[in-house]
C-alpha cells in the first residue's frame, strides 16, 4: 500500500513532467491565438514561448525522482516481506497473582539476507493489564541474519485467564513510501490468580511476630502430635518410651511426657458466583473481593496442613474442587479462582444438595455470598447442611457498601435509605439462621479479608469440621 | 560487583542517535542553502527585491481596510435601529474615518470620498509584475517555513511542498521576463546522450540537481528521523520511568538521616512507642505490603523490587526494557543508506538512457517518421512514463513469480 508520503513523491515527480509538456501546449496555444485571431498573449505574459526552454530540467528531474520512486518500490517488494521475519514473545511466567508483574520479551529475526528497513512492530496487551516499565512497541531495522530484542512489564490487575497478543507488524521502505500492516496470531496464555497482597501482609506479620496470629487461637488438647505439651506423673499402663528419664532424675520420680494432639480440619469454600456479586466499582466487585478472601483462606489452610476444597456456586454448582492439601492443590483451587465469573441467579439449596452428594463426611463450610438470594432456599441450604454434618458460616458482603459512588448529597441520601433496606433484610435472613445456631458475619469491602481470616482461626480452634 | 549505571548507558545510547540526527539535519540544512542560493542566481534579479514583498504587503492591508469600511458601513452601523438618524450616523462616520486613515497613514478625504478602492485598482494595475513576484517571494518564505517543520520531524511531505512551491515561482518568474534556461540549440541537441551530458553540466542544472539531492538526502533524513525520534524518545521515556521508581529508594535514605528512625545503635524512638509501627514504616521504603493497594506509590516500591530482582538475574534486563538491544548499529545503517542513494542515482541515469533509446526507437523505426502529430518532448516523456512503467510491471510479475517459487519450496519441504 502506498503511503501519503509516497503518493506525494510521486504527485511531485509526474507533475514536474506535466509541467515541461504543459509548457508545448501553452506555446501552441498562444501561436494560435496569435495566427488565428491576432490575439498576442505576450502582452500580458511577456516570457509565454521562452517557458519551453525550462521543460528539459524538469523532464530531468522527475525521472530521477519516478526512478526513485520505483526503485524504492523494488526494494520493499522484494525485500520486505513478512516470511523472512520470526517473531517470539516469551513470557517471564505464565501463571501470577493479580498485582504482579510479568515481563514479557519480544524477539524479532530476520532471517534473510536484506536489511528489513523500517520496522514497526507492537504487542497488543489485554486491556485489564498495566504496562509499568518499557513499551509494548518499537520502531527499529532488522540487519540481515540477526535479531533484536525488547522487553517490557505489565503489572496483571484482575485475575482471569488472558491471552497476550496478537503482534501487530508494519513493514515500510527506507523513506517511508509503502506500508504492509500484518497482524501476527502469535498469542500467549497467561493464567492470573486473585491478588495475593493480603497473603504477603499476613507472611510479613507473622515474619516479624512469629505466632502472633496462629498462637491466639491454638487447639491445645493432649494426644500424640509432635509439639510438647508438658510432664505428668507416670501411671502404670503409660508407655515406657514416654518417660522422660532426665526430668525423672531430677525429680526423684517418674514422668512421662506429653503432646500436643494435632488437629486438622476438613474446610469447604462455598463462593457465590451470582450475578449480584458482579456488583461494585471495576475491578474491585463482590465476587474479586470473595475471591481475595478465599485465597488467603486457601492459603492458611494450606500453611495449617489442614483439608482445603472450593465449591463455586450460582444455580447449582458451577465448580467443586474436593477437599485436599498440599502446594499443587493450592493452585489448583487459585486457576479456578482465575475464571470464574459472576452469572445466573443464586440457589445455595441446590449447591449444598450436590455438595453433600458428593462429600459424604463432616466439614466445615465457610460460605461467601452475599445472601441476595431467596432466604427460604438459603435456610433450606442450611438444613440440608446440618443434617449431613456440615458446619456452616457465613461471610456475608453488604452490597450498598460496595456500591458506594456518591458525588451528592442526593446520591447520599440514596445510598443510606438503600442501605437501611438493605440491612433489614440482611437481618431477617440472620434471625432465620440463629435457629439453627448458624452465624452471618456481615462484611464491608474493608475488613472482608480480615473476618476471613478470623472465622478461620476461630474455627480452627473450636475444631469445627474436625476430622 | 558494582550494578552498572543503566540510565548513564541508555542517554549515551541516547546522545548518539541524535549525533546521527543532528549530522543529517547539517547535512540538509547545508544542500537547503545551496539550492536557494542557486535559486536566487536563476531568477531575475527584480523578482528577488524586498520591495515587491513590501507592495503585496500594502496592497493586502488596503484590502483590509477596504473590508473593515464595508463592514462597518454596510453591516454594522445600520444594525442599530436609532442610527439612522442622519446626525449621529454622520459624526460616526467622521470618527471612523479619521481613526481608520490615521492608523494606515492615507488622507481622510480619500477613504470618506470612496476613492480609495479606485486607488487599489490603480496600484494593482500599475505594478501587476510586481505584485505577481511579491506574491511569488512570499509563497516561497512560506514553503521556507514548511521547510522547517521538515527539519525538526523529518516528514517528507513538508519538503516536497517546498519544492513544489520552488518550481511554481521559477515558472511563474520565468513566465513574467524574458529570462530562457537555454537556448533552441540545447533544446535540439537534448535529445542525445552527448546533448543530456551538456545539459546536465550547464551551469543552470545546479539548481536542478540540487533539488533532486535534496529530494533522496530528504528521503534519507526522513528515515534516520522516522528511526532515531521514536527511539530517543522512548529511550527518554523509560528513563524518566527508572527515575520514578528509584525515587522509593531516595525517599528510604532520605528517611535514615532524620530523627524518625534514630541514629543506628540506640533504642529507636519507633521501637519504643511500637515495633509493629516500625517494622511497617521500614516496609514502606523497603518492601510495598502496607501501601495502600493501586497507589502509584506502591507500585513503584513494588516494581523497584521486582527491577531489582530480575537486575540480579540477567544484568541486561533494563537495557533491554530500554530497548537498546533492539537498536542496529549505526554505521550499518548509514553504509546501507548509501548504497541505496548510489543504486537511486544509477537507476534514474539508466532510466533516462533507456527513454532516449525508446524515443529514437519510436521516431525512427514505428512510425518511419510519420509520427509528426507528437513533438520530440512529448514522446520523450510518453517514453519516460512507458520505461517506468515497464519497471514497476517487470517488478510486480517477477514479485509474484518469486512469491510462487517460495511456496512451492515450502509446500515440497512439508
Amino acid at each position: 500500500m502506498i503511503t501519503r508520503r509516497g503518493g506525494f513523491l510521486i504527485i511531485f515527480g509526474v507533475s514536474l513532467e506535466l509541467f515541461a509538456l504543459s509548457f508545448y501546449a501553452i506555446r501552441d496555444f498562444a501561436s494560435f491565438l496569435k495566427d488565428l485571431m491576432g490575439v498576442d498573449l505576450r502582452v500580458f505574459l511577456p516570457n509565454i514561448y521562452g517557458l519551453i526552454y525550462l521543460s528539459p530540467a524538469l523532464i530531468l528531474i522527475s525521472t530521477l525522482v519516478l526512478t526513485s520512486v520505483v526503485i524504492s518500490f523494488t526494494n520493499y517488494h522484494f525485500f520486505t516481506k513478512l516470511e523472512f521475519i520470526e517473531v517470539r514473545r516469551k513470557l517471564s511466567t505464565n501463571r501470577c497473582f493479580a498485582g504482579d508483574f510479568v515481563t514479557v520479551t519480544i524477539t524479532l529475526e530476520n532471517k534473510s539476507r536484506f536489511w528489513i528497513n523500517n520496522i514497526f512492530i507492537s504487542d497488543i496487551i489485554p486491556d485489564t493489564f498495566d504496562l509499568v516499565l518499557g513499551e509494548n512497541f518499537i520502531a527499529t531495522s532488522l540487519p540481515p541474519k540477526s535479531s533484536i530484542e525488547f522487553s517490557y512489564i505489565v503489572r496483571c490487575s484482575v485475575r482471569g485467564i488472558y491471552k497476550i497478543g496478537p503482534i501487530q507488524i508494519v513493514l515500510q521502505d527506507r523513506a517511508g513510501l509503502f506500508l504492509k500492516s500484518y497482524l501476527v496470531e502469535n498469542y500467549s496464555d497467561i493464567v492470573v490468580y486473585p491478588s495475593y497482597e493480603d497473603v504477603k501482609r499476613l507472611e510479613f506479620l507473622q515474619k516479624a511476630y512469629g505466632s502472633l496470629l496462629f498462637g491466639r487461637y491454638r487447639v491445645r488438647e493432649k494426644g500424640h502430635g509432635y509439639d510438647f505439651w508438658g510432664l505428668r506423673k507416670y501411671i502404670p499402663g503409660d508407655s515406657v518410651k514416654s518417660i522422660d528419664w532426665k526430668a525423672s532424675a531430677r525429680a526423684g520420680t517418674l514422668f512421662v511426657r506429653e503432646y500436643e494432639a494435632e488437629k486438622n480440619i476438613k474446610m469447604y469454600i462455598f463462593v457465590d458466583a451470582s450475578s449480584s456479586m458482579s456488583a461494585g466499582m471495576a475491578r474491585m466487585t463482590k465476587l474479586d473481593y470473595v475471591a481475595r478472601a478465599t485465597v488467603l483462606l486457601s492459603y492458611l489452610a494450606n500453611r495449617s496442613r489442614d483439608f482445603f476444597g472450593l465449591v463455586v456456586f450460582s444455580d447449582g454448582i458451577k465448580e467443586y474442587i474436593p477437599a485436599g492439601k498440599g502446594r499443587m492443590h493450592f493452585y489448583k483451587i487459585m486457576e479456578t479462582l482465575s475464571k470464574i465469573d459472576a452469572e445466573g441467579p443464586s440457589n445455595l439449596s441446590r449447591a449444598m444438595k450436590e455438595f453433600i452428594m458428593r462429600e459424604k463426611r463432616a466439614s466445615l463450610a465457610i460460605v461467601l455470598s452475599d445472601l441476595e438470594g431467596d432466604p427460604t432456599i438459603i435456610e433450606e441450604a442450611v438444613k440440608i447442611a446440618l443434617s449431613h454434618k456440615v458446619n456452616v458460616i457465613f461471610i456475608a458482603p453488604i452490597g450498598p457498601l460496595f456500591e458506594k459512588i456518591y458525588t451528592e448529597e442526593l446520591s447520599r441520601a440514596f445510598f443510606e435509605v438503600a442501605l437501611m433496606e438493605y440491612m433489614k433484610r440482611r437481618e431477617q435472613i440472620k434471625y432465620r439462621l440463629a435457629k439453627y445456631g448458624v452465624h452471618v458475619l456481615d462484611v464491608g469491602p474493608e475488613d472482608l479479608v480480615a473476618i476471613a481470616l478470623e472465622t478461620f482461626l476461630k474455627a480452627k480452634a473450636r475444631g469445627i469440621g474436625m476430622m | 560487583m558494582a550494578a552498572p549505571n543503566y540510565r548513564q548507558i541508555i542517554l549515551n545510547r541516547r546522545r548518539d542517535l541524535l549525533i546521527l540526527l543532528n549530522i543529517f539535519r547539517v547535512t540538509v540544512i547545508i544542500i537547503f542553502i545551496a539550492t536557494i542560493y542557486y535559486l536566487l542566481l536563476l531568477i531575475p534579479e527584480e523578482l528577488a527585491e524586498v520591495k515587491n514583498i513590501v507592495l503585496v504587503v500594502s496592497i493586502v492591508k488596503d484590502l483590509i481596510v477596504v473590508g473593515l469600511v464595508f463592514l462597518i458601513f454596510v453591516v454594522i452601523i445600520p444594525s442599530f435601529g436609532r442610527m439612522d438618524q442622519y446626525i449621529y450616523t454622520r459624526l460616526l462616520f467622521s470618527i471612523l474615518i479619521t481613526y481608520i486613515s490615521s492608523l494606515i497613514c492615507v488622507d481622510p478625504s480619500l477613504l470618506a470620498g470612496g476613492d480609495y478602492i479606485g486607488y487599489i485598482i490603480r496600484s494593482v494595475t500599475e505594478n501587476a509584475y510586481s505584485i505577481v513576484y511579491g506574491a511569488t517571494l512570499i509563497a516561497l518564505i512560506i514553503s521556507g517555513i514548511l521547510f522547517i517543520g521538515f527539519i525538526r520531524r523529518g516528514t517528507l511531505e513538508l519538503l516536497l511542498v517546498f519544492l513544489l512551491v520552488t518550481y511554481l515561482m521559477l515558472i511563474f518568474s520565468s513566465l513574467f521576463t524574458q529570462f530562457s534556461f537555454s537556448n533552441s540549440e540545447t533544446l535540439t541537441n537534448f535529445f542525445t546522450v552527448k546533448g543530456i551530458i551538456d545539459f546536465l553540466s550547464s551551469s543552470h542544472m545546479i539548481f536542478f540537481i540540487l533539488t533532486f539531492v535534496l529530494v533522496e538526502v530528504g528521503q534519507v533524513f526522513s528515515f534516520v528521523c522516522m528511526y532515531t525520534i521514536p527511539l530517543s524518545d522512548r529511550f527518554n521515556r523509560i528513563i524518566r520511568q527508572m527515575e520514578r521508581i528509584e525515587r522509593v529508594t531516595r525517599v528510604e535514605e532520605k528517611k535514615t538521616e532524620t530523627s524518625l528512625v534514630g541514629p543506628p545503635g540506640e533504642k529507636r524512638f519507633l521501637e519504643v512507642i511500637s515495633p509493629l509501627a516500625k517494622s511497617i514504616i521500614r516496609d514502606a521504603y523497603e518492601g510495598y505490603a502496607f501501601l495502600g493497594e493501586g497507589t502509584s506509590f506502591f507500585v513503584s516500591a513494588k516494581l523497584k523490587a521486582y527491577t531489582d530482582a530480575m537486575t540480579k538475574k540477567d544484568q541486561n534486563f533494563m537495557l533491554r526494557i530500554a530497548g537498546l538491544f533492539a537498536a542496529p548499529g549505526i554505521a550499518s545503517i548509514i553504509v546501507s543508506l548509501v548504497v541505496l542513494m548510489l543504486v537511486k542515482i544509477v537507476g534514474g541515469i539508466v532510466v533516462i538512457l533507456m527513454a532516449l533509446y525508446l524515443l529514437t526507437y519510436i521516431l525512427g523505426k514505428i512510425g518511419e517518421g510519420q509520427i509528426v502529430e507528437m513533438s520530440r518532448i512529448e514522446a520523450y516523456i510518453f517514453a519516460n512514463f512507458a520505461v517506468l512503467a515497464l519497471m514497476y510491471v517487470l517488478i510486480v510479475i517477477l514479485g509474484a513469480r518469486f512469491k510462487m517459487r517460495r511456496l512451492r519450496a515450502i509446500k515440497e519441504i512439508s
